[in-house]
């Protein structure tokens, strides 16, 4: 009797596996993903952690494995490691520049199952489907409760073999025949495994909560949940889990508290008027409007300050979190007596109309909320699953009627944001627009390959910032983070955005024009 | 010009880059013949928001070092692949001179690397006309082994 224990792709197995790719640089998640796809692997790349999560929420059992950095602006590789450890339960591997024993430490603490050095290899990547058929297989043991026999361990030894491809079919053979001895367990066995999703969470959370952490047992949790099918196995891992989680929170809280001094660091330097922490703290392209000779010119507006709102967001999630396993209510008022500036900037702009960095801004919006809903949804979950769901993914116009007014002289003096924004909604006029008047203009290197690079989704894959009104002086860092964000496809599309590379290549050494590139011909790499 | 002496010097050129350069390369092939074109430009642009970024930091009337650093943190890690090792070099004296809260120390790192990065891509932008150069004489562009 054929037992699913795997996913119905397993013929396919590994070629096919769905990978989610997170990193903030988008050199790294190029490479990657190209790597990825020479692995025969389905890759979706993603520029910031908030985003991720958004997609793996939606696409709940779409994705095997999350591949993801561990230095990222707008979240810390490791949350997001827990959160999707908790939430949807997929394996996640680590990457970073740094492999310092304490930081690899840190991964494998907070449940990574690998954690990979950069420059990462194609051998390293070749081998992550070996994370996803183990934990498919500890799966099966969490659901059927038994002990892990002789046969298992074997077998969990050969996937775990670095070098080694597939098991064979004889090992796959031997792991069905096994299955199948345990005759009487076939409808315990038979159950799907169990995805945590967002609401399953949050009834758990819920549960926890009103028995009351101290006394939580899984049992007590099941029996409150009342959810069918599960089982007290299920509740067990998953409260393990939990109580981890927390334990390292309310640690790293401790830690803040004592003397960090992060909260003193974070609020006053935030520059009151400024809707930063609406925005997706990485400012993408939005560097200076000033002819330049070359780097190194100073970007007059704009400051990027990719640190700062990210840790404020954290702290904010910290507070809620922390305030969540305790007895709530009170708790919760009195930390969001600590935070008075951040509470009120965050939570003005709740329009996602308004200010589409909803990326930035809704989280933590959210998470300001809390204490005037119920409070028993405020914990870790409340940021994501609470939001207001604007439509942000659905396909709007992909190419939105905005007339670049602007002169081509006047591309230079523009606000950056406001370029930014031009370009980033009309992705494809902009090869043919912005681009052919800026190149001649610019003599540096900005205008160029700010397009080339905004260039790369395809329209219809834009995301929210299609909706977005074009006046006001916005800061869509994140909205330009998402265009490079869905990169489903192959992205060798228009012609356009290759004639756009030809010309501005020529831009490259600032005026000096040391090559001309009359046409860089598909054969030149070939 | 002698295709088989551009090829020579095209390899010289490439095997003065990082060996992970090479890698790159490697992940090209005929269905994404612009992969390292387009990689390496991607680059340049995330390089120079970086170093914007590091600029404007370090002409604040109070430098935060730690967000300079953080940047050039950025920029090394982004770095690894496409090859520069000069610039890392620069990234890593940068970082040291902004962990010693060194501010000259920093603008000089500054104009290192600004020096390293126009450098670095007069080099690349010489490799991708040398290609074309091969192929127009009727060559083949040389693999790295």
């Amino acid at each position: 009797m054929e037992r699913q224990w795997v996913p119905s792709r397993t013929e396919a197995f590994p070629m096919g596996l769905r990978v989610l790719v997170v990193d903030d640089d988008p050199t790294w998640l190029k490479i990657l993903e190209k790597m990825l796809r020479k692995c025969s692997y389905e890759v979706t790349t993603c520029g910031l952690a908030r985003v991720a999560l958004e997609t793996l929420r939606e696409r709940k059992n779409k994705f095997d494995i999350v591949v993801s950095d561990v230095n990222m602006p707008d979240m810390d590789g490791f949350k997001l490691l827990e959160h999707i450890g908790l939430e949807m339960d997929l394996p996640v591997i680590m990457m970073s520049i740094d492999g310092e024993t304490s930081r690899v430490m840190k991964g494998v603490q907070h449940g990574a199952c690998d954690y990979l050095l950069k420059p990462v290899r194609m051998k390293e990547l070749r081998n992550i489907w070996q994370h996803v058929y183990r934990k498919k297989m500890h799966e099966v043991k969490e659901i059927e409760g038994q002990e892990f026999t002789c046969a298992d361990l074997h077998l969990i030894r050969e996937a775990g073999f670095e070098e080694r491809g597939l098991l064979t079919r004889e090992d796959k053979k031997r792991k069905e025949e096994y299955n199948d001895q345990d005759g009487s367990d076939q409808s315990a066995a038979k159950k799907a495994r169990v995805v945590w999703s967002v609401d399953l969470h949050q009834t758990f959370v819920s549960a926890v909560n009103q028995i009351g952490f101290d006394k939580v047992g899984p049992k007590k949790i099941l029996d409150l949940m009342n959810v069918p099918g599960l089982t007290r196995e299920n509740v067990a891992s998953h409260l393990q889990k939990y109580r981890l989680y927390l334990s390292r929170l309310q640690k790293q809280n401790e830690d803040s508290n004592l003397g960090n001094n992060r909260w003193a660091d974070f609020n006053p330097k935030e520059p009151p008027a400024k809707p930063d922490l609406e925005t997706s703290p990485q400012v993408e392209q939005n560097t200076t409007s000033k002819p330049s000779p070359g780097f190194g010119f100073i970007a007059p507006e704009s400051e990027t300050q990719p640190i700062k709102p990210t840790s404020h967001f954290e702290e904010d999630n910290k507070v809620k979190r922390k305030t969540s396993s305790m007895p709530p209510l009170g708790m919760l008022l009195s930390f969001t007596g600590t935070i008075p500036s951040a509470e009120i900037k965050p939570s003005e702009p709740l329009t996602p109309s308004k200010h589409p960095n909803w990326t930035g801004g809704l989280p933590l919006v959210q998470s300001m909320q809390c204490p005037k809903h119920d409070h028993k949804r405020c914990d870790l979950l409340c940021d994501y699953s609470c939001l207001p769901k604007p439509d942000l993914y659905t396909s709007a116009p992909p190419v939105i009627s905005i007339n670049v007014q602007n002169e081509t002289g006047d591309l230079l003096d523009v606000k950056p944001a406001l370029m930014d924004c031009i370009k980033a909604i009309s992705p494809l006029t902009c090869t043919v627009d912005g681009s052919t008047s800026g190149f001649d203009r610019l003599p540096s290197i900005k205008g160029s390959f700010f397009e080339q690079s905004n260039c790369h989704a395809e329209p219809g894959r834009i995301t929210g910032s299609d909706l977005v009104p074009l006046p006001e002086d916005l800061n869509l860092d994140s909205s330009l983070q998402e265009i490079g964000c869905f990169e489903n496809v192959d992205l060798m599309n228009s012609i356009d955005y290759f004639q756009t590379e030809v010309e501005s290549s020529s831009n490259w050494c600032d005026g000096s024009e040391l090559f001309d590139y009359p046409l860089i011909d598909e054969c030149l790499f070939a | 010009m002698d295709v088989s002496m551009l090829q020579r010097t095209y390899l010289e050129l490439l095997s003065s880059l990082f060996s992970e350069f090479t890698t790159l390369q490697k992940l090209q092939d005929k269905d994404d013949p612009k992969f390292v074109f387009r990689t390496v430009s991607l680059f340049f642009d995330n390089a120079e928001r970086l170093i914007n970024g590091i600029s404007s930091n370090l002409n604040q009337p109070t430098v935060e070092f730690n967000k300079i650093k953080e940047l050039v943190h950025q920029l090394k890690g982004s770095n690894k692949f496409i090859g520069g090792e000069r610039i890392e070099d620069a990234c890593v004296a940068f970082r040291s001179y902004c962990d010693a809260n060194d501010l000259q120390g920093c603008f000089s790192s500054m104009q290192q690397l600004n020096q390293e990065f126009l450098n670095f891509k007069s080099k690349l932008d010489t490799l991708f006309t040398m290609e074309q150069q091969i192929v127009a004489a009727g060559g083949s562009i040389p693999k790295m082994q």
